[in-house]
């Protein structure tokens, strides 16, 4: 039996729906080691900003009933590092790129646009949803208003498949998801981790040095599922889903919700393989079904 | 291609209330384990989604042993495993020791959990080795048969209490042996990060390379999700944010801020 598992995002032609999250991969060097990282849809390297950031203190992670909490503050190189050192690797494989940026100002995406706009990127995703840094880019992520804004300058300087991540820390996802797209957003992606805690009993502290961070892993994969939904019932763009994702079967109800390619994050942590053996269940349950396009499972979900 | 591999527990031995032994059929793992180094295990539960790093105790003809204290849930289940089980185990992962290829004699200087990766440590020195372990009292000590047996190192057991060898912190019995006129080619350390820090500011006093294990809070264990961070120095002076788990855990004392 054929299958079609290409699927194109937003102008983004992947040839599977599966990407690595943000975060979670670094720049694929690491997993390189683990995995064919030409079997991967697209990789979406780990948050860049403007200038190199050294992150938060630690502990920066903390483990909570099937999940973590985590606030790295951003460590990365810089977006000129990333140019200078990182894409060279990517490049020698299939997998598509995609720049996660963050910044701290619109100027500050505006500028990081104009420099990856001459970068052998593929797309940019825009994270404004960071919830583990002081200033900047969470605060850009719970206003409708600032999305469009940003979004729309971005999309001025470059001319690429722009994605737009959400975060879940708000009332209304999917006026933020609609705001992305009057923006001109090519698609969104959702969801960011949720604004978490844990304490430490014996110490009557925070266990995160960071004292919040964002919760992941398949804790927050019903949260994520409702929020994909109800964006897609929202906007007209597509939507690249995530949240909890660790097995083929938790992709499938993502797709099914409304989304059109998922990221794979946390999963990665316990199982290095997991992007490929979820999209391996994938295949074996639309060979299972007689599925011949994966795009047709995108949003087929019928509701009671 | 690295992977995760499936191992068979050979055998599980109780070594105090909270301390668990698993000896590990490691055959099937082609890569090289060096002493310092650490396997990141599933503990394949919700309440515990983390694998768990624990570090290399000791490691002969294809024979893994892992040792560790049963801390909280994950370990807890860990524990639970037994003789004939499967263990899924990522690894070897980390920077292990620096192992000179000659020298006079080495320290090792271990606190708590901290002196089980030291058992291996000491069987792969190419030189003999004083080993000052420290435990809070006598009921404490685990594995000071197998140190002793070692025909290369000189044991100095040390108690928080006295109830056994020395009376006192490892540190201290360092500092006392070098005050004695005793000189060691390297000093390394593993243990609780008050008693590494004072064992490296002895060293770096007395002028000694010296390497601490260090521990942080772990994710991928790979080196690709940057939550277990630790400051250390660049050559130039300026401060960094290494991994643990792929820069370390093992550090010369004079990059760590």
């Amino acid at each position: 039996m054929n299958i079609k598992t290409e699927v194109n995002i937003g102008g983004l032609e992947l040839q599977n729906p599966v990407i690595a999250a943000s975060g979670t991969f670094g720049f694929g060097r690491e997993y390189g080691e683990y995995i064919d990282l030409n079997s991967l849809g697209a990789i979406s390297v780990k948050g860049l900003t403007l200038r190199p950031r050294e992150g938060n203190l630690p502990p920066r992670i903390a483990e909570t009933p099937s999940g973590i909490l985590n606030s790295v503050g951003l460590q990365n190189p810089g977006v000129h590092a990333f140019i200078q050192e990182e894409i060279p690797f990517l490049r020698r494989y299939r997998c598509k790129i995609i720049a996660n940026v963050a910044g701290s100002t619109v100027e500050e995406y505006e500028e990081m646009a104009e420099i990856l706009s001459s970068a052998d990127i593929d797309a940019i995703e825009l994270n404004l949803s960071c919830p583990n840094v002081k200033a900047g880019c969470a605060a850009f992520g719970t206003s409708a208003a600032m999305i469009k804004e940003v979004t729309r300058r971005v999309k001025n300087k470059y001319n690429g498949p722009l994605f737009v991540k959400l975060t879940p820390n708000v009332t209304s996802i999917s006026e933020l998801a609609l705001a992305a797209e009057e923006g001109g957003a090519d698609a969104v992606s959702l969801i960011n981790t949720l604004l978490g805690m844990a304490i430490d009993i014996h110490t009557r502290r925070p266990i995160l040095a960071n004292n919040t961070g964002g919760l992941s892993g398949p804790a927050i994969k019903p949260v994520a599922l409702r929020m994909v939904n109800e964006v897609y019932r929202t906007v007209k763009i597509p939507i690249i889903g995530m949240g909890g994702i660790s097995t083929g079967d938790d992709a499938i109800e993502f797709l099914l919700a409304g989304a059109s390619a998922i990221m794979v994050g946390t999963a990665s942590f316990v199982n290095p393989r997991a992007c490929l053996d979820v999209f391996d269940d994938v295949l074996a349950y639309m060979k299972n079904y007689n599925i011949r396009d994966i795009a047709s499972l995108t949003g087929s979900l019928r509701l009671n | 291609m690295k992977q995760t591999y499936q191992c068979t527990i050979l055998e599980r031995a109780k070594l105090s209330d909270k301390t668990i032994s698993l000896l590990i059929d490691a055959s099937q793992i082609r890569e090289e384990i060096l002493p310092g180094q650490f396997f990141h295990i599933n503990c394949n539960t919700q309440d515990s989604y983390l694998r768990r790093p624990i570090s290399v105790c000791d490691f002969e003809k294809g024979r893994l042993r892992l040792v560790f204290e049963i801390r909280g849930k994950g370990t807890a289940k860990l524990a639970k495993l037994n003789k004939g089980d499967a263990i899924d185990l990522l690894g070897p992962l980390g920077r292990g020791f620096h192992l000179p290829k000659s020298g006079k004699r080495a320290a090792v200087v271990g606190g708590g959990i901290g002196t089980f990766p030291l058992l291996f440590l000491t069987k792969s020195l190419s030189f003999p080795c004083d080993a000052f372990l420290g435990f809070r009292c006598e009921e404490q000590i685990i594995l000071a048969d197998e140190f002793k047996s070692l025909p290369n190192v000189n044991l100095i057991l040390c108690t928080d209490n006295g109830s056994c060898g020395y009376c006192g912190f490892a540190p201290s019995a360092l500092t006392e042996a070098l005050d004695a006129g005793k000189n060691y080619d390297i000093i390394y350390t593993c243990g609780p990060r008050i008693m590494m820090d004072c064992v490296a500011k002895t060293a770096t006093e007395k002028k000694i390379p010296c390497q601490l294990s260090l521990e942080e809070r772990m994710g991928c264990g790979i080196g690709a999700c940057l939550v277990c961070a630790c400051q250390t120095k660049e050559k130039n002076g300026q401060s960094h944010m290494s991994r643990v788990c792929a820069d370390g855990p093992v550090f010369w004392a004079e990059e760590i801020l």
